[in-house]
């Protein structure tokens, strides 16, 4: 065993010295698998922290023999399997909420408007915990109506709407909207004006909730601190950027912990690095271990609304044309679906892929949709393009996406 | 140690996090540890207080008023603080 420690640990200095950053890699992998101490561990994760970090030549140089050296103790105290554990962890003692618990459940929902007829038609959804439901669909087409619904700010002409989780906890029966809106948070698209700071709107809302005193205090620190608004705290409306006021009114909805969370819209006004951020976030809360929740989000950003979303709901014409897992669109497919940009024209495409069997190409003002056979993968496509010289700006395969469903 | 124990799981998260230089992601997944997996409140405001101080010392850093090795000695700190809070979880 201890020869065979030697031995590893002498691939892994080979390694550091070809390659530091691959090496350093190495070197935390190595030090999560045999690392008898968990303090090796945190010393190579900050050795590789650090290389990367470092643009110096002379730190990265001393930062190698640090690795080196790491390396070498290894040798000497490895425990030669496991990373090292905690002695005694309280988490192990921790009751949990069970996930996929059904926090909000839709049957059959009808409503129709009077003023120009519009409605949803038999619309049944299913939200859990710990899930989140992306709801798709062009402008009118019913989202913001199904939302409403769901909130409790619209009632339903028909169908039956309940929340077996919420009704499952203790104080809320079966019908009583005054308690069971007590574990929904509501995030329309025009976040309606605050006045005051941002801290002073949480420790108000958190109040409104009866929390109080130092439980009020901690949360709200909590929050401001994990959704980044550490620097905005005092601020008041006029001084936030749009994504920060989204921020906010995460942050308001969040701090109570609610059960369903709902948003209509979030990413409208937001550049894509904040999209990124705060769909990461929503992904990491709803998978929240002690404070799960349901996460239900409408937004005409398809690709990252797909990335994030276990679940899909897409309306069309208040209809529900797909309602399913996102690992299930287009399962039931009859040709695969690609789009691309090209500068060419449709005529001269349609020259240059003469020869090549597909059932339709049509231009849709951005980009052309191409559909093909179910045989023809976007690896062949992409390979016929090249050979019939067709400059591509971008190529997606959406055969597996409510993007065709637009299109 | 059961390789899909959800502690053990997210602790290797925050890892990785911080192994690719991710300070920002690997503190805020570090207060969903803490949160989801902690009994002992105190380890919130533990856990607070060090996204607190990362958040001083990129200020600091920013504003000149650190050097760049102070700056690297205290970042370094902070992280192996953070590391050992998640093992005291």
């Amino acid at each position: 065993m201890e020869k065979q420690i030697h031995h590893l640990v002498s691939e892994l200095k080979a390694s550091i010295q070809e390659d530091p950053l691959q090496g350093a890699g190495a070197l935390v992998e190595f030090a999560m698998e045999n690392a008898s101490d968990n303090k090796q561990v945190h010393q190579a994760l900050v050795l590789k922290m650090n290389y990367m970090q470092s643009a110096d030549q002379g730190k990265k140089e001393q930062l190698v023999a640090d690795m080196l050296a790491l390396a070498d103790r290894f040798s000497s105290t490895s425990s030669g399997g496991g990373m090292a554990v905690a002695a005694v962890s309280s988490a192990q003692a921790l009751q949990v909420v069970k996930k996929d618990d059904i926090v909000c459940e839709g049957r059959n929902i009808n409503k129709v408007f009077r003023r120009g007829g519009f409605g949803l038609k038999d619309i049944d959804f299913c939200f859990r915990l710990g899930e989140i439901t992306g709801v798709v669909g062009e402008n009118g087409n019913g989202k913001t109506t199904l939302f409403r619904i769901a909130v409790g700010e619209l009632a339903a002409d028909s169908g039956v709407l309940h929340f077996p989780y919420i009704e499952g906890q203790a104080g809320v029966t079966t019908g009583n909207w005054e308690r069971i809106k007590e574990h929904i948070a509501f995030i329309p698209q025009d976040i309606e004006r605050w006045y005051g700071s941002v801290k002073d709107n949480l420790h108000y809302e958190l109040a409104v909730h009866g929390i109080l005193d130092k439980e009020n205090l901690e949360e709200v620190e909590y929050i401001i601190y994990r959704l980044g608004l550490e620097k905005h705290q005092n601020k008041s409306w006029n001084q936030l950027s749009g994504g920060y006021k989204l921020r906010f009114a995460l942050a308001r909805a969040l701090v109570w912990k609610p059960k369903l969370l709902v948003i209509d819209e979030p990413l409208a006004n937001l550049d894509i690095k904040a999209q990124l951020i705060i769909l990461n976030d929503l992904r990491d809360l709803a998978n929240s271990y002690r404070y799960p929740l349901s996460i239900v989000i409408s937004s005409q950003h398809l690709h990252e609304i797909e990335n994030v979303s276990d679940r899909i709901i897409f309306l069309k014409e208040g209809n529900m044309i797909f309602n399913g897992r996102v690992d299930e669109l287009g399962n039931e497919r009859q040709e695969n679906t690609f789009e691309f940009a090209s500068d060419l024209s449709v005529e001269e495409l349609e020259r240059r892929l003469a020869g090549f069997e597909y059932y339709s190409l049509e231009n849709t003002g951005l980009a052309y949709v191409i559909r093909t056979p179910l045989s023809i993968t976007y690896q062949e496509l992409f390979q016929i393009f090249l050979k019939a010289e067709i400059p591509i700006g971008y190529f997606r395969d959406i055969s597996q996406s409510t993007k065709k469903l637009f299109v | 140690m059961d390789s899909n124990d959800p502690i053990h799981l997210r602790k290797e998260e925050v890892h990785r996090l911080v192994a690719s230089s991710n300070l920002p992601k690997a503190l805020k997944r570090s207060m969903d540890f803490v949160s989801d997996f902690s009994t002992d409140r105190s380890r919130i405001k533990e856990v607070i207080a060090l996204n607190r101080k990362y958040s001083e010392l990129q200020d600091q850093y920013q504003e000149g008023q650190v050097d760049e090795s102070s700056y690297q000695k205290e970042n370094n700190l902070l992280v192996f603080n953070l590391l050992e809070l998640l093992d005291q979880v």
